[in-house]
């Protein structure tokens, strides 16, 4: 029992720190893709936004934002003293889908730029699709490994079926 | 049973025994994985005769023997009310079959017997395939295979369909069996369904046109049920008239209900006795779906997923799509400058390496679409997209499922089409076939590309974004409009089941992806090629002398004849033109302006040529990229909807529909942008 | 379980019930029974869609959605 206790204490302070830091990354990312949308919609060249060494993407915001409130959720199930294993799961799943996603398109970005020389890319620096990456990876890593038992299912090897 | 008939087929196939198998089974078991396993690439697809319901044939050989497998529609039961449930009934009793292998889901045993009760009842010779025994363990609930076997009465075979373990098995199991009688299973129904039953049973002996084939207490169970079907049966053996009245006099309601109830009581107490269920309550599964359709987190998760979806497919795709159009560039210059009979290199290079090329160019993005949907697909996750965005649905006249076929209409409309086979009650799907079109496909998204980009500069992307909700805004009051017109009444019931969350197999991902995504490639290989060519004829002709594409070509006669109809709309011969082959496919549109206004085929020429061209304006602009969002999508559309609604009249209404609705947009756009004189 | 006859839709998240009837007749009674809806079944509400509508149900060990509409249909003692 108090075992249990641990491991759910475990678990809520996870969740919460988890959600904060997305949190933060989210609305950094939205405010400052909004800015973005507005200075290219004017067609302001000089606009401080477009300093940032990479362009803020609004709905990369938005994904981010909505992984940091399954976990906020899940924090409160917790405190409930209800099971939040899936809103753990759910919200690192979609965590470690979306960095797939943003390795594959790092990929396609290093291939465009160098292998293709698309002009769109004349602007665009390996930091520009890495950061993502770096920003995402540690907190669905970490959780990735310690509750691995949780969210993905074990491989045991079907001992009834070989003979 | 026809499947009781002892003969030994010695034909073909290396003059092997050819044993002839059904695969049965409830949907989500992993019938496909099963099918793909055994069959390998051997197989036929083709559809059941007279339905457009997929069937799938394939061989294997075996040591000894070879095996001819049939993979049946999945279904729940064998009642003959759906259009899935009959073909996999009257393929069991009339398809001269040996064995029936059903595959069962062992973590869900109990409605996977419903089936098996079914098809034993029916006298098929039976052997269960327990499919998902991996699932099975780790939920730590195990079934006692030998009891399982002995109080069904047919073999079980254990096996993990998607890691290919257990199919040698199976395949012995089949050949020791398919020549042994199975006793038809023996269901105890209350003594008055028995009493009706005997009675019935006494009548139907005595009827010698019967077929052998049929056993006489299944009949009998059919009849007292008021099965529709079976009437058919009797009236095709001439069962005397007042024989069948006094028959299906028999029949009532209750029986029914009655019937179901205790076959599923038998089923209790085969699993009472076989299966030991582990503790867990709450599984994975319902803990992730308690997120998943969490009250505030359901629609934002369904939201982002959508996204990433569509991420994957841009991001994957550019490159090839790239190297596609560097390629077929390079190559139609190629032919175009060393070919020294100048029609002939134009018809090599403008016309079919240039055609060919702007048709494959959406490859890609196509087949990448299909890849991250089956994925979806595989994982769960798309029931679950059905089952949050049912509501959504239901109040614009639609059905949970029309959601996927929707989505997939973003690619391409005609594997979208087809895919809305998954949608069983026929109005919903009919509704859902004919508002498709309005989805818009990969094909426009060029043209609104082009003129987007020359005519609205940093608003372009909004331009698009504002087309694509048009679509959906057009696709939405059509099917209420149908739906409080022609097709009156209401969805059909969302009685889906929610399979529990799989992780995706790559494999299963590829196959499928190459299965829908060849459709694309047969479209490009014939309708677009064709049409290519039709173009570049046209362009050409009268041969000597005229200017490719030039105003004194037939093509151009052709645009000044429908002229005047567009004239309203802004547009003049030369966009009439590029519109009339976009009925062919959107894919030419670009092309044939291109070959119109001149620009040397490459895309900055295009660019270059419309901008200096009087004719082209960011208002008649906006209105053609109306005009072309909401005509007909192609030809290989037309030709798709006849076959899936299986009505010309319907395909005809569609085509009509959507050009007078086109046409009226564009008209409201151009008109109502003239008066305002935005300067446009 | 306090033995109160009620309709599945009137379930809230996490109760568990018992199938006592199936109260349409036709073409529903029968998909509902053979998906297992049958006599004596204990069955448990795991969630609504975001809408409220419809509703996953577990029940002979599987998950199944069914709109209010058909939910209304079955007889449950709770
Ligand atoms: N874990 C596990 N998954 C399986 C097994 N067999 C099939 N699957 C998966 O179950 C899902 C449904 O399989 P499919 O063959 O499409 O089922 P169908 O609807 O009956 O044709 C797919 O994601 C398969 O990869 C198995 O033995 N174990
Ligand atoms: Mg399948």
């Amino acid at each position: 029992m108090e075992m249990l206790k641990n491991t759910s204490n475990n678990m809520k302070t996870s969740l919460l720190a988890g959600s904060l830091i997305f949190l933060v990354v989210a609305i950094t990312e939205v405010i400052l893709g909004a800015f973005k949308i507005y200075a290219d919609s004017k067609e302001l060249e000089e606009h401080w936004v477009n300093a940032i060494p990479f362009p803020p993407g609004i709905f990369t915001g938005l994904a981010i934002l909505i992984v940091s409130l399954v976990w906020l959720v899940g924090y409160f199930v917790i405190k409930k003293d209800q099971n939040a294993n899936g809103y753990l799961s759910v919200g690192t799943i979609l965590a470690l889908g979306f960095i797939l996603l943003f390795i594959l398109i790092l990929i396609t970005d290093i291939f465009n730029a160098y292998a293709l020389g698309l002009e769109d890319y004349e602007n665009w620096t390996v930091l520009a699709s890495l950061r993502w990456i770096i920003f995402l990876s540690p907190i669905p890593m970490f959780f990735t490994i310690k509750y691995r038992d949780l969210i993905f299912t074990r491989k045991k090897k079907t001992s009834a079926l070989q003979s | 049973m026809s499947v009781k008939t002892k003969k030994v087929k010695e034909m073909t196939l290396d003059d092997k025994r050819v044993i002839e198998v059904a695969l049965a089974g409830n949907p989500n078991t992993g019938k496909s994985t099963l099918f793909n396993a055994l069959t390998g690439l051997r197989q036929k697809i083709g559809n059941w005769p007279g339905v457009t319901v997929e069937k799938k044939e394939g061989k294997k050989r075996c040591d000894g023997f070879n095996l001819i497998i049939t993979d049946l529609p999945g279904t729940y039961s064998l009642s003959a009310y759906s259009l899935d449930e009959k073909i996999a009934r009257s393929f069991i009793i009339e398809g001269k079959l040996d064995v029936v292998v059903q595959i069962i889901d062992a973590s869900n045993l109990e409605r996977n017997l419903y089936l098996t009760t079914m098809l034993r009842e029916l006298g098929a010779n039976v052997v269960i395939a327990l499919n998902m025994m991996d699932l099975l363990e780790e939920s730590s609930s195990s079934i006692d295979v030998n009891k399982l076997s002995k109080e069904m009465g047919v073999p079980v075979v254990p096996m993990i369909a998607s890691s290919r373990i257990g199919i040698d098995d199976l395949e012995n199991t089949i050949e020791s069996i398919y020549q042994k009688e199975q006793k038809p299973i023996r269901i105890t129904y209350s003594k008055e369904i028995e009493e009706v039953l005997a009675n019935v049973q006494e009548i139907l002996m005595s009827i010698p046109s019967i077929p052998s084939d049929f056993d006489s207490r299944w009949l009998a169970i059919q009849i007292i049920q008021n099965d529709p079907e079976i009437l058919t049966f009797l009236k095709n053996w001439n069962v005397n008239k007042t024989i069948i009245e006094k028959l299906l006099s028999f029949g009532r309601e209750d029986y029914e209900a009655e019937i179901i109830d205790t076959k599923y009581e038998f089923i209790t107490n085969v699993t009472s006795k076989a299966l030991k269920r582990g503790e867990e309550k709450l599984t994975r599964s319902d803990l992730v779906d308690k997120v998943v359709t969490h009250k505030w987190l359901g629609i934002p998760i369904f939201l982002i997923v959508m996204w990433g979806a569509f991420q994957f497919v841009f991001a994957i795709s550019v490159p090839f799509m790239e190297l596609i159009d560097m390629l077929f560039g390079w190559l139609a210059g190629l032919l175009v400058d060393n070919i020294n009979i100048g029609w002939l290199g134009s018809l090599l290079g403008d016309g079919i390496v240039g055609g060919l090329g702007a048709v494959l160019i959406f490859v890609p993005p196509i087949f990448a679409m299909f890849f991250i949907l089956s994925v979806l697909e595989d994982s769960g996750y798309l029931a679950r997209a059905a089952f949050v965005m049912d509501k959504i649905m239901v109040k614009f006249g639609l059905h949970g499922h029309s959601f996927i076929p929707m989505l997939l209409g973003f690619g391409c409309n005609v594997p979208a089409i087809m895919s809305t086979r998954s949608l069983k009650n026929n109005k919903d799907r009919m509704i859902t076939i004919l508002i498709n079109p309005f989805m818009s496909c990969g094909a426009r998204m060029p043209v609104f590309i082009l003129f987007a980009g020359l005519f609205f500069g940093a608003a372009a992307g909004t331009v698009i974004f504002a087309l694509y909700i048009l679509g959906i805004v057009v696709a939405i009051f059509t099917a209420i409009l149908l739906r409080k017109t022609f097709f009156k009444g209401k969805s059909a019931p969302f009685i889906m089941e929610l399979p529990p969350y799989h992780t995706p197999k790559l494999r299963s991902a590829t196959v499928a992806m190459w299965d829908k995504g060849k459709m694309y490639l047969k479209k490009a290989g014939t309708i677009i090629l064709i049409g290519v060519m039709f173009v570049w004829f046209l362009a050409a002709m009268p041969f000597g002398g005229v200017e490719y594409g030039g105003p004194d070509t037939w093509l151009a006669a052709v645009g000044t004849f429908f002229e005047p109809i567009f004239r309203p709309l802004g547009f003049d011969w030369r966009i009439v033109v590029a519109l009339i082959v976009g009925f062919v496919a959107k894919e030419l549109v670009v092309g044939a302006l291109g070959t119109i206004v001149g620009g040397g085929g490459s895309e900055e020429g295009i660019k270059d040529a419309i901008l200096a061209d009087e004719g082209f304006y960011p208002l008649n602009s906006l209105s053609l990229m109306v005009f072309t969002l909401l005509y007909v999508p192609c030809a290989a559309v037309i030709g798709v909807m006849r076959k899936e609604t299986g009505s010309w009249r319907w395909t005809i209404f569609a085509v009509v529909y959507s050009t007078v609705i086109a046409w009226l947009f564009a008209l409201v756009v151009f008109q109502l942008g003239s008066l305002m004189n935005l300067g446009l | 379980m306090s033995n109160k006859v009620t309709k599945l839709d009137q379930l809230e998240i996490g109760d568990i019930a018992k199938v006592i009837t199936i109260d349409v007749s036709g073409e529903l009674r029968r998909r509902l029974m053979e998906m297992g809806l049958t006599r004596g079944t204990l069955i448990e509400v795991i969630g609504k869609a975001p809408l409220g509508d419809p509703i996953e149900y577990k029940f002979k060990g599987y998950n199944l959605s069914l709109r209010k509409e058909e939910a209304n249909k079955v007889v449950v003692e709770h």
